[in-house]
C-alpha cells in the first residue's frame, strides 16, 4: 500500500457510511423533484391517455450517473410510446457537466433519432445509438422542473409533427 | 435511454477521457455534503413529524401506527413466505368493494373503478406444469397474472408461466405483471431483457412501494368497510417493516442523522402524496 493511500482509506473508514447514507439522501430529494414535476404536468399531447409514470429511481453504469423516471402512453399514430426524462451525470456528449434529459426509450424508430430542428428552441441534444436525447445543462436544483418541462414539450411536439412521417 | 444503451453501448469510448475517469483521492466534498444534507434535513425532519401526526390521527380507528408490532411472532403472515404475501393481496383484492386498490394498481386512467370491484381471484393457477401466484379475472374482458417476489431472482419461469395461462382462457385480454422489491429492479430487467425479442407477452413490473400507495390511498380517503380497513392497515405496515426496510424516526428528534436523513426522505414520499391530493 503506498503512503499517499493510507490517509485517503483511513479517512475513507470513517466516514464511508455516513458519505453513502447522504447520497442516497440527495438521490431521494433529486427523484422526488422529478416524480413531483412530471407528475403534475398535465399536457401529454399527442399522447392519448394519461400516461403511466413511474417513480423516479438512481442507477449507474461504469460510465454514468442518472436518476430518471419513465412515462408510458399511447399515440394513435404510433402506438406504445415509452419516454425516458430526468438528470444525468458524466455524458461525454455534454463535457459532463450534469443536464436534465428526455430521450423516447420506446417508439418507432424514426421517432426514437428525430432530426431536432433547434432554431429557436434554446435546447440541446445528441444522438447515441440512434436515439436522439434533448437536454440543457442544469447547475441549479430549483431549475429542474422547468427544464424538465422544456425538454418534454419539444420531444413530445416530435410525436405531433406531421413531418415526421 | 433504456438500459441496453446505458450499460452495453461502447459509445462512451469516442469521447471517454481519462482526466475525467481517474478515481476519486479526497472526503472533502462529501464532507461538505454531509454538512448540507444535515442542515437540510431539519424543515423535511418537520414536515415528516407534521405527516406522521395526520396520518396517526386518521387512522385511530385502526389504532393508529403499528410500529411496535413484532412482526416474527405474527402468524397469519409468516414474513419469511412469499405465498403469505401472495394469499394476503390476494384477499384485499377479491374482497375490495370499490375496486380502488385494483384499478390503481392494475388499471389504466380511462378504466372505470366499478370493474375492479369484487374480482374473482385464483391463488396459485395451473397452467399445464407452471403455477401462477395471482390470476384476477375482473369484471370485463381483463385478467391479471401476478407473479409475487420478495427476495427469491426466479424470474425466469415467470415468461412461460405467462404464456401458458393465455391457453387456459384464450378469450380473455391478458396482462401480465410482476411484483417485486425495489432492489429487484435490476436483476429483473436483465431477465426481460433476455426474453424480450423472443416472448409475445409483455410483464410489467410492479413494485411493493406502489402497493403501499395504493393502500394508504385506499386507508386515506377510508373507502372499504373498516374490516378491509384493518387488514389493510395491518399489510401495508408490514411491508413498510419487512420488505421496504423503512424504520420509524423517533417524533422527539431535533437533529438527525445521515442515515436517519435518508430515512425520513423515504417515508415523505409514502406518507407525503395522499395528504397532499386532499390540500392540493
Amino acid at each position: 500500500m503506498n503512503d499517499e493511500l493510507k490517509p485517503f482509506l483511513n479517512e475513507g473508514l470513517k466516514v464511508y457510511a455516513a458519505a453513502k447514507d447522504t447520497i442516497a439522501h440527495f438521490e431521494e430529494e433529486i427523484s422526488s423533484i422529478v416524480s413531483a414535476a412530471v407528475r403534475a404536468r398535465e399536457e401529454w399531447f399527442p399522447l392519448k391517455k394519461q400516461p403511466r409514470i413511474e417513480s423516479a429511481e438512481a442507477d449507474k453504469n461504469a460510465q454514468t450517473y442518472w436518476i430518471s423516471t419513465y412515462i408510458s402512453g399511447l399515440s394513435e399514430r404510433d402506438g406504445e410510446i415509452k419516454i425516458e426524462c430526468g438528470v444525468w451525470w458524466k455524458v461525454p456528449e455534454t463535457n459532463d457537466q450534469p443536464i436534465v434529459f428526455a430521450n423516447y426509450e420506446k417508439a418507432p424508430e424514426r421517432i426514437r433519432g428525430f432530426d431536432l430542428n433547434k432554431k429557436g428552441l434554446n435546447i440541446l441534444s445528441f444522438t447515441r445509438d440512434n436515439v436522439t436525447f434533448l437536454y440543457l445543462p442544469v447547475t441549479e436544483s430549483a431549475e429542474i422542473v422547468k427544464s424538465l418541462n422544456r425538454v418534454l414539450d419539444v420531444l413530445l411536439k416530435q410525436l405531433a409533427e406531421p413531418n415526421l412521417q | 435511454m433504456s438500459v441496453s444503451q446505458k450499460i452495453y453501448s461502447w459509445d462512451f469510448t469516442k469521447t471517454f477521457n481519462i482526466r475525467t475517469a481517474l478515481p476519486f483521492h479526497g472526503w472533502q466534498a462529501i464532507k461538505e455534503l454531509m454538512e448540507k444534507s444535515h442542515r437540510a434535513i431539519l424543515p423535511r425532519l418537520y414536515e415528516y413529524q407534521e405527516s406522521e401526526h395526520r396520518w396517526e390521527k386518521r387512522l385511530q380507528p385502526l389504532c393508529g401506527n403499528q410500529y411496535g408490532c413484532d412482526w416474527s411472532k405474527f402468524r397469519p403472515l409468516r414474513v419469511a413466505r412469499e405465498e403469505d404475501w401472495s394469499d394476503w393481496l390476494a384477499w384485499l383484492l377479491e374482497t375490495s368493494d370499490t375496486g380502488c386498490l385494483g384499478k390503481l394498481l392494475f388499471g389504466q386512467t380511462t378504466d372505470a373503478e366499478k370493474d375492479f370491484k369484487s374480482p374473482s381471484v385464483h391463488r396459485e393457477k395451473w397452467a399445464e406444469d407452471r403455477r401462477a401466484d395471482i390470476v384476477v379475472t375482473w369484471n370485463t374482458t381483463q385478467t391479471t397474472h401476478i407473479e409475487v417476489k420478495i427476495r427469491d431472482k426466479n424470474f425466469d419461469k415467470t415468461f412461460e408461466t405467462a404464456n401458458k395461462l393465455r391457453k387456459t382462457a384464450p378469450d380473455r385480454d391478458w396482462h401480465d405483471f410482476i411484483l417485486i422489491p425495489s432492489e429487484l429492479k435490476g436483476a429483473w430487467n436483465e431477465v426481460a431483457q433476455a426474453h424480450g425479442n423472443e416472448e409475445t407477452v409483455r410483464v410489467k413490473v410492479i413494485l411493493w412501494d406502489d402497493i403501499v400507495h395504493g393502500l394508504r390511498k385506499c386507508l386515506w380517503n377510508n373507502l372499504e368497510c373498516i374490516l378491509w380497513r384493518a387488514w389493510a392497515w395491518t399489510f401495508c405496515s408490514a411491508i413498510e417493516r419487512k420488505i421496504l426496510s423503512l424504520e420509524p424516526i423517533d417524533k422527539k428528534r431535533k437533529t438527525l442523522s445521515p442515515a436517519e436523513a435518508y430515512m425520513t426522505v423515504r417515508w415523505l414520499k409514502i406518507l407525503t402524496p395522499q395528504i397532499r391530493q386532499e390540500y392540493e
